[in-house]
């Protein structure tokens, strides 16, 4: 008995984390490159809702994980233009990037299936974790190697630390800044495609519920480090998959109100902050 | 008034026609939505006081999100300080024996304080252990949100009904009923709150320059360090700019409890909290310039929940579409106003 | 090719100010070239054109007699130019190797680090100018002579033949100094053009072979450093004749004690300018945190300027009264402003200590660092404190005001206060204290008086070197 719950609860927690791991990795890039990342729910929602459209109307999953990278990347573009060549407040634009994710997508919605803001039911997807679990390596691995062993990734760090040093070898940091962004974003969106068509079988609204600050609180955690990052990401869906069980218990769900328990990863965020002092510092140039 | 001061207003206008606009992508005339946005707050005298009930909460938002950035602090915290504030309020209307004056100055206080401490959380996370007041706000606004559905549903939960909303406070907490603004506006949610929401924003306008505390936390928004050395209390300037954003949040709770529904229904404010960011950016930190912006904000808000009914494919929604656009555009106006600051007898910085 | 760098006309403004005007003079080939000037003469503006960071308005630079127009830093590169910069562009928290990558040429974007010849050419550059440094240390970890270090060595990866120094040994001890000055013949000696920005005229004495004078973005003459004396070129730097002021410094005898810091068993004392010399970043923050701990406790006021003005004095974008009316509570009263109180003090403060543009309503940012110090100077003497605590009080300012700070000094001495001057300027700290410390990583050593020490003992105390060490320390600050 004990075996099977502490299985069910090792899958629960693969199966949770992934939208976060994908969003924290999404927004560390942002981070590292010394642009504050609030907007990660914007991207999450963008993408979930974009996978689940495109799933639906294509009967193609991958014609769903696409149209999520195409979503956050668009939507990327616009956060970019105003923070790097419009020198707005990241926070401010991160808000407004929310903002405008939970407006515009029951407007889509309601235009392309005229739902007050889910998608249809995804029925005849294939829905194993197959690709999921594929994007999950592409991306972790990507992102280590791409952080840690490139060029690419060392000028982004100094982007983030140092902008002068970067300017004089040559390399613009906005340069930088914009395709860390953009690169974060998409890998969000994937991380809100999985959310709609793994997790779930459609899109309903806001279903994101704050994972996208999650994400940030994790890696503001992990000292702006990557691979602290993706291992506190997977501790944060454990304690979402701890949650869900508790929920389904029976016996817990009589000790405790559904909505305590619901407020769990929020209150673990909390707590986490409350106990463990940031060591690392953040980058020095983050604004 | 600088071309400096006015780069918002333009932002704003250039959000307003680009949310028109974007109208077109769903097959609807932008000059419509525009008009509809921008003039269904006089469609009669119960929508203008419903404007106004909005300008209020509005005003009491942007205070609470103008206040700690002078410290330099972005809070977006008042969505979850209102919302309990909401709910102790309706509760308190409800259970308190102290059928009088008392009771009421009662309501008000606790509410006040409910608002002001859970504000303060922020400051001491931020204090205490560095840690961003965004990330904490947004934590404290799901888990009020719980809190307060919980209250709801399971203990004071309105016997007369399905929706999930708390009893009635008592008929004797529900002065603000024949309060003459809302007698003259046909009853919509306006009441005296509004009176006080412009008189404070007068009255700090008016002070403002005159205390000295309000300079020590504008050095300590423009430069913490130099702050430091001259030696003042960090804890203090935070709390107090925590306290005093939580105070006015609380105020948004009180308007709609106390002075609209005289209950809480859960899932009352229209993103309250988030929209004061944009109020509050319009304003430039400008007390006089809140209640313009408040009334503006306002009247859009009031335009875009009339557009379910008067088009087919816009919903509420668009409100948050709108908002955004117009944060954007007055976020990037300031690219476009600002001059470089000249150096007088500038020598040359190698 | 004889001549290394040319500058033909060379014109650069910057809004109003005239940064460059006509410059003209060549820089010959395996020379070390000085250039020198007060703050604003124009030598950095004139090294930032030659290194790419600017684009001259008029005039032309030729180097090796070949047509020069960098529009960027890399060009500058490219044409084999390096420049140290004396503001380093390290990043505190990655590492020395993280830095030597970024800066190592012909690395692709998104392929693995192949360090092995990037390691290599390091330990060439260690071997040969005897060098030890960490590779994997974080910048924050390294001492500032080790931080010059990685940036020398971050030029040298580009083979450079022109290399141009600003300021290098502004933040070295005297042996460091010596060593640097040694680095520099060996880079003469393989052939290397230096061109070296200083305003130490007896270093610039030692190594140089020719130097510039640069006095208001003109260039005023260009000759061999043999032919000229060390007044010669401070008065040609400064265009008049020095008049050096009469040494107003009166034997003080009897001293009385202000405050007595227990925990470094130093007495600060009226009357008296108590100098600390040091290497930057060996303990002179805690060392006045201390100080200010202590006069805080024992209630006595106190006069604190900071060595980074921008940094800890200064609100750019509030007023000078409203600074006037943070620092001085006695011009509020039950927390609500005097507003005219406040303006009669700060407009009075503008006129005694020659604060220039004289509007008490412009924000700090406005003015230039000279008058931005002077007026941070006078608003912390405005109570007339008993302790004075200046820290580097002269940096980035120009030699009329220098004057004016060293002068007020010595007269808040002679009225009977107790004066802090800590101070990287060795100079500056020998010239006005009565008695001085030696601090060296975070312990405190001395008291030493006025020529108790020769210079070279100085830097050994400075290192932690001198023999008797030990036994002149007084306490550690932590």
């Amino acid at each position: 008995m004990m075996e099977s719950v502490f299985i069910l609860l090792l899958l629960s927690t693969f199966r949770l984390s992934l939208p976060l791991i994908l969003a924290s990795i999404g927004g560390y890039f942002s981070e590292k490159s010394g642009v504050a990342q609030i907007g990660l729910e914007a991207f999450l929602l963008v993408g979930a809702f974009s996978a689940a459209t495109a799933t639906y109307l294509s009967h193609s999953l991958l014609v769903g994980y696409m149209a999520a990278v195409l979503a956050s990347l668009f939507f990327a573009q616009i956060f970019c233009l105003l923070v790097l060549k419009l020198k707005a407040n990241s926070i401010v634009v991160g808000t407004g990037l929310n903002l405008l994710a939970i407006g515009l997508i029951p407007l889509m919605s309601k235009s392309i299936f005229d739902s007050t803001g889910s998608t249809p039911a995804l029925i005849d997807i294939n829905t194993t974790a197959l690709l999921p679990i594929i994007v999950l390596a592409v991306v972790v691995l990507g992102s280590l190697y791409v952080s840690e062993k490139t060029l690419w990734g060392l000028q982004i760090k100094f982007a983030g630390e140092k902008q002068e040093a970067l300017l004089a070898v040559g390399v613009s940091p906005a340069i930088r800044q914009w395709q860390a962004i953009s690169f974060g974003a998409l890998i969000t969106g994937l991380g809100g495609a999985i959310l709609s068509t793994y997790l779930a079988s459609a899109y309903s609204p806001l279903m994101s519920a704050g994972r996208g600050y999650i994400a940030l609180a994790a890696i503001i955690f992990a000292g702006w480090d990557l691979r602290k990052t993706i291992l506190i990401s997977l501790f944060f869906g454990f304690c979402e998959a701890i949650q869900i069980q508790a929920q389904s218990n029976s016996l817990i769900a009589a000790q405790i109100p559904a909505e305590f328990i619901q407020m769990t990863p929020y209150l673990m965020t909390l707590l986490a902050l409350l106990f463990f002092r940031t060591k690392q510092q953040a980058p020095k140039e983050l604004k | 008034m600088s071309l400096q001061r006015l780069a918002p207003w333009f932002g704003f206008l250039f959000g307003l026609a680009l949310s028109c606009l974007l109208a077109l992508f769903f097959n609807e005339s932008p000059l419509h939505v525009l008009k509809i946005v921008t003039t269904s707050f006089l469609n009669s005298k119960f929508d203008f006081g419903l404007t106004l009930f909005y300008t209020t909460c509005f005003i009491f938002s942007g205070l609470a999100f103008s206040i700690p950035l002078r410290a330099g602090l972005f809070h977006i915290g008042a969505e979850g300080q209102l919302t309990i504030s909401a709910v102790v309020a309706a509760v308190l209307g409800s259970i308190l024996p102290t059928h009088n004056w008392f009771g009421i100055l009662i309501i008000f206080v606790i509410t006040a304080l409910t608002g002001m401490l859970s504000a303060l959380i922020i400051a001491l996370f931020k204090y205490y252990r560095k840690a961003h007041e965004v990330v904490v706000a947004i934590m404290l606004n799901f888990i009020f949100a719980a809190i307060s559905t919980w209250l709801t549903i399971n203990h004071f939960q309105n016997p007369n009904s399905q929706n999930p909303e708390t009893a009635m406070i008592a008929d004797q907490f529900q002065i603000f009923k024949s309060d003459p603004l809302k007698i003259y506006f046909d009853q919509s949610p306006i009441s005296l709150f509004f009176i006080v929401a412009v008189a404070i924003c007068i009255f700090l306008y008016w002070l403002e320059p005159k205390i000295l505390y309000f300079q020590v936390i504008k050095s300590y928004g423009a430069n913490r360090q130099a702050n430091q050395r001259f030696g003042f209390s960090e804890i203090k300037i935070l709390a107090t700019v925590m306290l005093l954003a939580g105070f006015f949040s609380a105020f948004i709770g009180l308007t709609e409890v106390m002075g609209n529904t005289y209950q809480y229904k859960l899932g009352f404010s229209p993103a309250y909290g988030f929209l004061g960011i944009a109020v509050a950016l319009l304003a430039r930190q400008h007390f006089l310039g809140l209640i313009a912006s408040s009334f503006l904000v306002a009247i859009l808000h009031k335009g875009a929940s009339d557009l379910d009914l008067e088009t087919q494919f816009l919903t509420r929604d668009f409100s948050q579409v709108l908002q955004a656009l117009i944060i954007f555009s007055v976020a990037a106006s300031y690219f476009f106003f600002s001059r470089k600051k000249i150096k007088v007898e500038s020598e040359v910085t190698k | 090719m004889t001549i290394a760098v040319e500058f033909k006309n060379l014109n650069k403004t910057y809004g109003a100010v005239k940064a460059c005007q006509d410059i003209s003079f060549k820089i010959k080939r395996g020379d070390i070239h000085a250039l020198v000037g007060e703050n604003g003469a124009g030598k950095s503006t004139l090294m930032n054109l030659l290194g790419g960071l600017e684009q001259a308005d008029r005039g032309e630079i030729l180097v090796h007699e070949k047509a020069y127009h960098p529009t960027s830093a890399k060009e500058a590169f490219a044409c084999r130019i390096g420049f140290i910069h004396q503001h380093f562009l390290l990043a505190d928290n990655l590492t020395v190797l993280q830095h030597l990558i970024l800066n190592w040429p012909g690395q692709k974007l998104f392929s693995l680090f192949s360090n092995s010849k990037l390691l290599k050419k390091v330990e060439t550059f260690v071997k040969k100018f005897n060098w030890t440094i960490d590779l994997h240390a974080k910048i924050n970890q390294l001492s500032v002579g080790e931080q010059q270090c990685v940036e020398i060595i971050k030029a040298l990866l580009a083979n450079p033949d022109i290399i141009i120094f600003d300021e290098p040994t502004a933040v070295l001890a005297p042996q460091e100094i010596t060593h640097f000055l040694n680095f520099l013949k060996q880079l003469k000696s393989e052939g290397k053009t230096i061109i070296l920005i200083s305003h130490k005229l007896t270093e610039i004495q030692e190594v140089a072979d020719q130097l510039t004078i640069l006095r208001h973005g003109r260039c005023i003459l260009t000759s061999e450093t043999s032919k000229l004396s060390l007044l010669e070129i401070a008065e040609n730097m400064i265009g008049q004749k020095l008049v050096y002021a009469k040494d107003e410094f009166q034997a003080i005898e009897k001293k009385q004690n202000l405050i007595f810091i227990k925990k470094i068993s130093l007495p600060l004392r009226r009357n008296e300018i108590l100098g600390v010399a040091g290497i930057e970043g060996h303990g002179q923050g805690l060392l006045i945190q201390l100080i200010l701990t202590e006069a805080k406790a024992n209630s006595v006021s106190f006069a604190d300027i900071p060595e980074d003005r921008l940094k800890f004095a200064l609100f750019e974008g509030m007023s000078l009264r409203d600074h006037m009316i943070l620092r001085h509570p006695q011009l509020s009263q039950y927390g609500f402003i005097r507003k005219k109180h406040a303006t009669a003090v700060t407009q009075k403060i503008v006129e005694d200590w020659d604060v220039r543009p004289r509007n008490i309503d412009l924000l700090a940012g406005q003015f230039s660092g000279g008058n931005q110090q002077k007026f941070v100077i006078g608003r912390e003497l405005f109570h007339h404190p008993e302790l004075v605590l200046a820290a580097h009080p002269t940096r980035g300012v120009d030699l009329g005001a220098q004057q004016m700070i060293h002068a007020a000094l010595i007269k808040q001495r002679a009225d009977g206060k107790a004066v802090v001057l800590v101070s990287s300027d060795l100079d500056e700290v020998l010239k006005l204290s009565d008695q001085y410390v030696i601090l060296y990583k975070l312990k405190l050593f001395g008291p030493f008086k006025k020529q108790q020490l020769s210079e070279t003992e100085i830097g050994q105390f400075m290192t932690g070197s001198h023999p008797h060490q030990k036994k002149y320390q007084l306490g550690a600050l932590t």
